[in-house]
């Protein structure tokens, strides 16, 4: 029998409403045996006492419902952001202010590479936050005229090559791909707008490729949750659901030092398949669990784009300033006349079916759909959830109430890109209610958060503190009136994450019967000020009653 | 030296026009290495055993693998594709129901690939609803803006002139071909060869719809004299392939719709010739003679 391991606290909050606080937790193999006064948990019988969080907070180890494991991979490449970033082994990487911290951030790169021809590749760029001068291939070339330089943008839309690459990769005015943008001598200037002209920097775009679908990646992933006190992650589409796709995923969470669960949802994004197919291979993963990290039972459909890139379906009266020969409204990725067949086929197999909508048309889409569905196969604590949940609105939450749905808000948008939503993508009155966590509370929307890694850094004390202040980048205060509260937030990042994936009977909250997942966290967030919820530090996390210490840097 | 690079043509219109028909319909009449490239295998209901007869490839297109666009699925896929051996001679890309051909035409122009035609299949029964949809009356509208040829299908079902006249609003310029089952020419479909059919003009009718081809041999021209011919090619000429001979250079000229190009060749020659497919009657017999000059070398008339 597994011995019984008691951690005392400075404090224990459970998430379970029937005892919500406690001094200490008793562990025995990999679950929480009971939680109470030490005294009380001592009648469990023989046991040791393990102090290291006694000067701690333990809390649920977060849930995060909604990421990409990507976001693992993207450090084999050059950090270039504006913000600062911590890697997946705790490096904080300061952000890049001005050109000439990015061309001294490459320098530094460059240094560290052998081979004199290979692409120098770094991410992250976010020109929006850089006064003054455009970057453009001219200042790549001070760091290298020899070596090809590729340089992603934040937003996935934007590339910056130096002169090099133009020339090895033949990239020349005289190629009819748009977006390849031209200096004044008519040459191109080193910008490629758009995802078709960025895959002509081929060789740039073929290393970040690369990179990210390495199995580093997926433990890139679960450190990168770790040292944000995260016990489980959800891969939200990305995963190739094939036979060796999915046997990765069995090897990695079989280790015993993987510091994450997984929740890996099931897509056609990656791979071809039937979509019955689909559904039963999620079922027998469900079913048939091979590990204790690894889970199934969610289906990812998308429906439209994003509202910064102006490519989320919106209702009218659609944009609010796009840029000059934008279309009116967004794209779809899906049509939505097929959306209830399919929702139907995922339906009837007992899944979870989690939509991406940014827009309210797409939401309105996806509500119709599920209520179409419920009509012809009535089925009670679906838990279908509409992703991202952006410009959602009153009347969508309280359809989505009365229909059995979930949310899943994508709260950290307020403070990466609230500023941009205010003042050109859908003005003033619908920035103020995007992301709204308060309507959801109102009308009885479950709802959690998320950051959607590796689109914003993931953490669920930054989604936390995105939710209850509403502060944009500029420290404005975007919609006072649908900030939340700590206790309400503690609630989207823990077990109302956990109900949204069918494993609340497992995680979520601290309570005798579940997985002992654990943050460890080094103040109380319902005692610190709330604007400083997201600096609170996170010793790291408790996992199946392992510890696993964050990394720290280096 | 010049490497031939792989046509794609990029096969695009609203669900239920038959752009999957058509696929097989391509793969049937292709005698060249073609490889596809779908958005769901699982919806679609492709001849394998054509695909095979072909030495094919199938490739999936993801929809867009994440919510952002890190890492573009299509162009993921245009990578992988890159790096076969042996390459294909021909890519189809069949878009998703909502996906603007134009979008994916963009990713054509990439080394080893060479945007062929963007054909878009139009329901003719249904395209009166469709293209004032609430959802998706825009994503159709572009769609038809997108397009080289449109292929007006369901032809025996429907009234292909309404069809007509209700596209043409949208797409003005765009030439329009009828078709039954999404049976179409291999001549358009594919690729015309200058070596073949080139003697006398000559009429085909394929399933009730008519085209007429019109050919032309020269020796050498002027590159200024071939690009204002190509400017003057009216839109009913839905195709036309050549290799010309100027003073300094060999270009092979293409046209699909309205677009065309004149690419340098490394093959030197002393004489030009041209084949062209379209419309009945869009041209007339000396057209060419008279942008071009006769087979003698004498200049054009004017
Ligand atoms: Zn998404
Ligand atoms: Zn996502």
């Amino acid at each position: 029998m597994n011995e019984t391991v008691i951690y005392p606290a400075r404090r224990i909050i459970t998430m379970n409403p029937g005892f919500p606080f406690a001094e200490a937790v008793a562990v025995r193999g990999d679950r929480i045996l009971g939680v109470g006064a030490l005294a009380e948990l001592q009648s469990w019988g023989p046991h040791t006492v393990d102090e290291t969080f006694v000067d701690h907070v333990i809390t649920p180890g977060f849930v995060e419902a909604h990421s990409h494991n990507m976001t693992g991979g993207m450090w084999a490449n050059t950090y270039l952001g504006f913000f600062d970033r911590r890697d997946p082994n705790g490096k904080v990487w300061a952000g890049c202010k001005t050109i000439e911290a990015i061309q001294d951030r490459l320098r530094e790169a460059e240094m560290e590479i052998d081979d004199p021809s290979e692409t120098l590749v770094g991410w992250g760029l976010d020109p929006i936050y850089l006064r003054g001068e455009r970057l453009v291939g001219r200042h790549l070339d001070a760091v290298s005229e020899t070596r090809p330089i590729f340089i992603q943008h934040a937003s996935g839309h934007l590339a910056t090559v130096n002169s090099e690459m133009l020339r090895r990769e033949e990239i020349t005015e005289h190629n009819p791909t748009p977006g390849i943008q031209l200096g004044e001598d008519g040459k191109p200037n080193g910008e490629l707008q758009e995802p078709a002209a960025m895959r002509l920097a081929t060789s740039g775009f073929r290393k970040m490729r690369l990179d990210i679908s390495s199995p580093d990646t997926k433990w890139g992933y679960a450190f990168e949750a770790r040292n944000a006190g995260h016990t489980t992650i959800t891969d939200l589409g990305g995963s190739v659901f094939t036979d060796d796709g999915l046997d990765e995923w069995r090897q990695v969470t079989d280790d015993p030092d993987y510091p994450a669960r997984v929740m890996v949802a099931g897509s056609t994004f990656s791979g071809p398949m039937d979509l019955h197919e689909l559904a039963q291979r999620v079922v027998d993963g469900r079913d048939n669990p091979t590990n204790e990290k690894l889970k199934f039972g969610i289906i990812k459909l998308m429906l439209d784009g994003s509202i910064q890139g102006f490519t989320a379906r919106l209702t009218w009266p659609y944009y609010h300033n796009p840029p000059e020969g934008n279309a009116k409204n967004g794209i779809w990725v899906m049509a939505p006349e097929t959306m209830p067949d399919t929702l139907e086929i995922f339906h009837k197999a007992g899944l979870t079916v989690h939509c991406h909508c940014n827009g309210d048309e797409a939401s309105e889409v996806f509500i119709s759909a599920v209520e179409e569905v419920l009509e012809r196969h009535p089925r009670w604590d679906h838990r279908h959830t509409v992703q991202h949940c952006q410009l959602t609105t009153p009347s969508q939450y309280a359809r989505m109430a009365a229909l059995g749905m979930h949310a899943n808000i994508f709260s950290n948008h307020i403070f990466y890109w609230g500023d941009e939503h205010a003042d050109f993508t859908v003005g003033p009155e619908r920035a103020a209610r995007m992301d709204a966590c308060g309507t959801a509370e109102q009308l009885g929307v479950p709802f959690s958060f998320h950051s959607d890694a590796p689109v914003t850094p993931m953490g669920h004390l930054h989604v936390m503190w995105c939710a209850v202040n509403r502060q944009t980048s500029t420290g404005k205060t975007l919609g006072p009136d649908e900030c939340i509260s700590v206790e309400t937030a503690m609630k989207g990042a823990t077990i109302e994450a956990a109900r949204q994936l069918k494993l609340d009977h497992e995680i979520g909250s601290i309570q005798s019967g579940k997985y002992a997942d654990f943050a460890i966290l080094e103040e109380d967030p319902y005692k610190v000020d709330p604007m400083k919820l997201k600096n609170i530090g996170v010793w790291g996390t408790v996992l199946g009653g392992k510890k696993f210490p964050a990394a720290t840097g280096g | 030296m010049t490497v031939e690079r792989i046509a794609v043509t990029v096969l695009g219109g609203y669900l239920g026009a038959g752009k999957t028909t058509l696929l097989n319909h391509l793969l049937s009449v292709a005698d060249e290495r073609v490889a596809i490239m779908v958005n769901d295998f699982g919806e679609l209901d492709i001849d394998a055993q054509l695909l095979d007869q072909g030495d094919g490839k199938a490739v999936t297109l993801p929809n867009g693998c994440i919510c952002c666009s890190l890492i573009d699925g299509l162009a993921s896929a245009l990578d992988d594709l890159s790096m076969v051996d042996p390459l294909p001679e021909r890519l189809v890309i069949e878009a998703s129901g909502v996906a603007d051909p134009a979008g994916i035409a963009a990713f054509c122009h990439a080394k080893p690939y060479r945007l062929d035609l963007v054909l878009v299949m139009v329901d003719t029964v249904d395209i009166g609803r469709q293209i004032d949809d609430t959802y998706v009356g825009e994503t159709v509208r572009a769609q038809l803006r997108a397009a080289d040829l449109i292929v007006l299908n369901k032809a025996d079902l429907g009234d292909t002139a309404t069809a007509a006249a209700l596209v043409a609003e949208h797409a003005p310029n765009v030439p329009t071909i009828a078709a039954t089952q999404a049976e179409i020419d291999p001549r358009i479909l594919l690729a015309l060869e200058p070596q073949a059919d080139h003697t006398e003009p000559g009429h085909i009718h394929d399933h009730g719809v008519p085209f007429e081809t019109w050919s032309w041999r020269g020796g050498i021209v002027d590159e200024t004299t071939v690009r204002t011919m190509a400017e003057a090619l009216p839109p009913g000429v839905v195709r036309a392939k050549g290799l010309v001979a100027t003073p300094s250079q060999s270009f092979v000229f293409q046209k699909v719709g309205e677009r065309w190009s004149l690419l340098p060749t490394d093959q030197s020659m002393r004489e030009s010739q041209l084949v062209a497919i379209g419309l009945p009657a869009t041209l007339d017999q000396r057209w060419f003679q008279a942008h071009l000059g006769d087979e003698d070398g004498a200049p054009p008339d004017h």
